[in-house]
């Protein structure tokens, strides 16, 4: 039997930042993610296939995702330095997986909001920066007044320490990410 | 490559200034390395994840702070809305998703002269520079030769030249405020029921794709559509017209005026002006009225040219004529400007034209400088300067040439020097000479 509507939404709701992110990968622009993201909801709701089960609606997504993706670069972009298909294919079918996950992606970003808490200013700062203000990292470091490399080294390591601390807090592990990155 | 160097190339990549050859390896790198996917896979999930944080702290906050602020207390209100929104959207059979929460992201794709951002409730910002991006806000031109391109996401354009305030709105729609001075839009076709929308102080229009030229000053908008209908409504008694492609219409707070548009006159190829009489407002010079030994001239004012980066001000000494209500006259390649000037000291001067395209459209500045020995009075006193419009440079990298036909906007003349007493008696710009 079909998917409704109703379970439509909800499985793809449930996914929503996973696949976001892989559309991100290829965009690099947050709101070009979200963009393909309800695109692609619309589609589905709007009976652009039959999905009889919820795992074969989250890889038709992702295959949309990524095809809307890579349109919407080459539309906006022309030729542009990109992702290889078969590199694309591995991390979906990895972000396939990660669905099999018990915690909810809710509460992920919900550790994730309380990590970035524990963080120092300067930390949480470079951060706000580049995701929240979605500034490219050139202009980060004219605005932290910090070397470009040093920047990309920054972003590398918090997110490093982000990744420990949310799976410690998703696990119940003391959360330890209040310490400065340099 | 260690772990260190791994991720930041990753993060490079993300940020979208790793060469070929280096994304070229980071492939390679993917291919075999699960847990080079696995940070790649983490940094997407939680650059995702702090955008969405993002949008919630737009909601639980006054829209468009951008310095950051404390994590709410309130959790998972987004997933729950988007949550109860699909829902509905599934009730009522919605195509278009509705849950945009945040301002619509517009990049600044050029800047020429002194250009200034301020964010809702912040403080104005100088120095806005090509490529920033820009949501909830106000962005001010200053100086008439000043100019701001604004792209949307959907390649619709908006160009403001000169004296100009330009408010967007902190909601998801392409909504604006024309406080003052002037704009050209290039409008890509809208999604239906959701047109963009501009608010002068005496109109508002509703615009779902097409280019047109929008005037506003306090009491008075004045709307030339080039091509496509732009619905103007009239604010002092919401009187409607549609504004069809070759049409003007002026917008006041006189309820006695018909609301009927007008058709744009062609723009002429020649056009003179003299002052024997004061100029509109909305050029700049002290006018001086005709005495025994001089016409009625225009004197030089102090007007800005730019800000630095700390926001103080670099002042010209301009004199400007512009158009009021869409072109000075059409020009060719080979068409000549023709000024008569005089300056009280020997200085440098700039003269700078703005022009749009013939087909609507903001077409870009074009420029040429003066020295003193360039100017060479006539036996009373006056120096006639000729430029043809080939000698004239452009003055924004965007637009490279003069368009053939292009509609000269603005004439710009000005001068660095404090007392330099820049008078100007004639302005005029005539076809290319007869073979």
């Amino acid at each position: 039997m079909a998917l409704l509507q109703d379970d439509i939404i909800r499985t793809l709701l449930a996914s929503r930042l996973r696949i976001v992110a892989a559309a991100w990968i290829v965009v690099r622009d947050a709101q070009a993610a979200e963009d393909i993201f309800q695109n692609l909801t619309v589609k589905a709701m709007g009976g652009a296939a039959t999905f009889e089960r919820e795992a074969q609606l989250i890889s038709w997504a992702h295959v949309t995702a990524r095809h809307e993706a890579l349109n919407w670069v080459r539309d906006r972009k022309g030729r542009t330095v990109a992702l290889d298909q078969a590199v694309l294919e591995l991390l979906e079918d990895e972000w396939a997986k990660d669905r099999e996950r018990p915690d909810p992606e809710g509460d992920r970003v919900e550790a994730l909001r309380q990590c970035m808490g524990e963080l120092p200013e300067p930390s949480r700062r470079v951060l706000e920066l580049r995701y929240f203000e979605e500034r490219p990292c050139g202009e980060v470091s004219r605005r932290m007044g910090i070397g470009l490399d040093a920047v990309y080294q920054r972003l590398s390591r918090l997110h490093r320490t982000l990744r420990q601390c949310v799976e410690r807090r998703m696990t119940g592990g003391e959360p330890r990410a209040n310490r400065e990155v340099t | 490559m260690t772990r260190d160097e791994r991720d930041m190339l990753l993060v490079r990549y993300l940020d979208g200034s790793a060469s070929v050859h280096e994304v070229e390896s980071l492939n390679a790198l993917l291919k075999d390395d699960p847990e080079a996917r696995a940070s790649l896979r983490e940094m997407a999930g939680q650059a995702v994840a702090m955008a969405d944080l993002a949008r919630e702290r737009a909601i639980h906050m006054p829209p468009a702070r951008t310095e950051p602020s404390e994590p709410t207390s309130k959790r998972r209100k987004w997933y729950g809305r988007l949550a109860v929104a699909a829902m509905l959207l599934i009730g009522v059979g919605l195509g278009v998703w509705q849950l945009r929460s945040r301002a619509e992201e517009v990049t600044v794709a050029q800047v020429s002269g002194a250009v200034s951002w301020a964010s809702e409730g912040g403080q104005p910002q100088g120095g806005l520079t090509e490529g920033a991006r820009v949501r909830a806000g106000t962005i001010t031109v200053e100086g008439a030769a000043s100019s701001a391109k604004l792209a949307f996401r959907d390649g619709s354009t908006i160009t403001l030249m000169g004296d100009s305030e330009l408010a967007l709105s902190g909601d998801s729609r392409k909504r604006l405020t024309l406080r003052r001075g002037a704009l050209t839009a290039d409008v890509h076709p809208q999604p239906a029921g959701s047109p963009m929308v501009v608010r002068t102080p005496t109109a508002e229009i509703e615009v779902l794709g097409t280019r047109f030229l929008l005037l506003a000053s306090p009491g008075q908008s004045t709307l030339s559509v080039e091509a496509g209908i732009v619905r103007l409504r009239r604010l002092v008694d919401g009187g409607s017209v549609d504004v069809t492609s070759g049409h003007v219409f002026v917008a006041t707070l006189d309820t006695a005026a018909k609301l009927e548009p007008l058709r744009l006159p062609p723009a002429p190829t020649k056009w003179r002006q003299t002052f024997d009489q004061p100029p509109p407002s909305t050029w700049q010079g002290e006018w001086v009225a005709a005495d025994a030994s001089n016409p009625g001239r225009l004197r030089n004012v102090l007007d800005v040219s730019y800000r630095r980066g700390d926001g103080t001000v670099v002042p010209a000494h301009v004199v400007t004529v512009r158009s009021i209500s869409g072109d000075l006259a059409a020009v060719q390649p080979d068409s000549l400007l023709r000024l008569r000037l005089r300056t009280a000291k020997r200085v440098n001067l700039v003269v700078l034209v703005g022009l749009h395209h013939p087909a609507g459209g903001f077409a870009g500045t074009f420029q040429a400088d003066f020295q003193p020995q360039d100017l060479r009075p006539d036996p009373t006193g006056w120096c006639p300067l000729q430029i043809p419009m080939t000698k004239l440079k452009a003055g924004m990298k965007d637009y490279p040439t003069l368009p053939p036909g292009g509609q000269i906007f603005l004439v710009y003349v000005a001068c660095y020097f404090p007392d330099a007493g820049l008078e100007i008696s004639e302005v005029s710009i005539d076809p290319p000479p007869a073979p």
